[in-house]
C-alpha cells in the first residue's frame, strides 16, 4: 500500500502542511502551494474590512485539490477558539480546525489549559481537531484522550525560523503518540523539516519560512524535498550516533 | 435603522434581510460567515435572516494564515 499520512481516516500523500499567511500576493501563494505538494493548507479568520471587502482567499485556492484547514489564531481563550471554529464551519469549511489559543502576543505560545478545554468542546461538537501545543508529552496524551486527530507540538515560536528547539520533548511525544504528530511552528529551513520527519514526526507544517523567502515558490519546492528526505530517512532507519570514530573502511589487510 | 457591523455603528436603509445587507456592503454572502447578536447564522439562512434595528453583526471571512 502506498505510504500515506492518515488524519481522521483521510489519506494524504504529502507530509507537508502549508500555511497561507504573509505572502506578497495571492498569485505567489497559489504557485507556492502547488510547488510544495501540500494537500492541507491553513487559513485564518478575520473580520471583513468594510471599506475594502476585497477578494476572498477562496478564489485563489482550488478546494477540490486542497483541504482548507482554518485556524483559531487570535483566540486568547477556549471560548474565543470555539467561536472561531464554529464561524469557520459556518463559512463553508469542512469541520476541521487547527486549534490555537495564544494569549501572549510576544511569543505566541499556546495556553495548554484553554487548548485542552476548547479541544474537548470541539471534539464533542463533531470537529476534527488539530491542536497546536507546546512540546509537552503529558498534554499531548491528554489531548489524544480527548479525541483530537493529531497533536502539533511547536519546534520554536511561530514565525521565528529557529528550528527544532524542543527536540527531546518531541521525541517523547512521538514515542507515545497514537495519533499523527505534526511539528508546527519555527521550522525555518528545509533541513529543520527534514529533522522533524527523521525523528519520526508524521508531518510538518510550514508557513513563514516559505512565505518570506526571496523566492517562495522555489522554497516551497525545497521544503517538499526536505520533508520527503526526512521521511525516507526515518523509514530507512538511521544509524545510531557515537562519540568516537568507527572506521568505514576495513581494518585488516593494511600495507605495512 | 441603526445597526452595528464588526463593532462599528452604522445606518442601514436597505431591505431588512441579511443577503441584501451583505450585497449593500459589497460582500458575497457565499464567502463569509456571519454572527447576528452573537449567534451564528446558518448558511441556509444567510439570505433570509432579518435585519432589525439594534442588531449587532460580525462578518468574518477567511484570510491567509498559518
Amino acid at each position: 500500500m502506498e505510504e500515506a499520512l492518515i488524519i481522521a481516516g483521510r489519506r494524504f500523500r504529502s507530509r507537508l502542511l502549508m500555511g497561507t499567511g504573509k505572502f506578497s500576493s495571492a498569485e505567489v501563494m497559489k504557485r507556492a502551494i502547488e510547488s510544495s505538494g501540500a494537500e492541507i493548507v491553513t487559513v485564518a479568520l478575520r473580520r471583513v474590512e468594510l471599506e475594502n471587502p476585497g477578494d476572498s482567499i477562496l478564489n485563489a485556492i482550488d478546494r477540490t485539490k486542497y483541504l482548507l484547514l482554518p485556524n483559531t489564531s487570535g483566540a486568547r481563550d477556549a471560548e474565543e477558539a470555539v467561536r472561531l471554529a464554529r464561524l469557520a464551519r459556518a463559512a463553508g469549511c469542512e469541520p476541521w480546525i487547527k486549534l490555537e489559543v495564544t494569549p501572549d502576543p510576544r511569543y505566541l505560545l499556546p495556553d495548554p489549559v484553554e487548548t485542552l478545554k476548547a479541544a474537548e468542546i470541539l471534539v464533542k461538537d463533531g470537529f476534527v481537531v488539530l491542536p497546536y501545543i507546546q512540546a509537552d508529552p503529558i498534554l499531548a496524551k491528554r489531548l489524544e484522550d480527548a479525541g483530537t486527530a493529531t497533536v502539533m507540538p511547536l519546534g520554536s515560536p511561530i514565525g521565528s525560523n529557529r528550528g527544532i528547539k524542543t527536540r527531546d520533548a518531541i521525541e517523547i511525544i512521538i514515542e507515545g503518540a497514537t495519533v499523527p504528530v505534526v511539528v508546527d511552528a519555527g521550522l525555518g529551513a528545509p533541513s529543520h523539516a527534514a529533522e522533524a520527519l527523521e525523528m519520526g514526526a508524521d508531518a510538518a507544517l510550514v508557513n513563514t519560512a516559505i512565505a518570506v523567502a526571496r523566492d517562495p515558490v522555489a522554497m516551497a519546492a525545497a521544503f517538499k524535498k526536505g520533508v520527503e528526505a526526512g521521511r525516507e530517512a526515518f523509514l530507512a532507519g538511521l544509524g545510531g550516533s557515537r562519540r568516537e570514530a568507527e572506521a568505514s573502511s576495513p581494518l585488516t589487510g593494511f600495507l605495512r | 435603522m441603526k445597526i452595528s457591523i464588526n463593532g462599528e455603528d452604522s445606518e442601514y436603509t436597505g431591505a431588512p434581510v441579511l443577503g441584501e445587507l451583505l450585497r449593500f456592503l459589497g460582500i458575497d454572502p457565499k464567502q463569509v460567515a456571519v454572527e447576528r447578536n452573537r449567534g451564528i447564522v446558518p448558511r441556509k439562512e444567510m439570505e433570509s435572516q432579518s435585519v432589525e434595528a439594534g442588531d449587532e453583526f460580525e462578518i468574518i471571512r477567511l484570510v491567509g494564515g498559518g
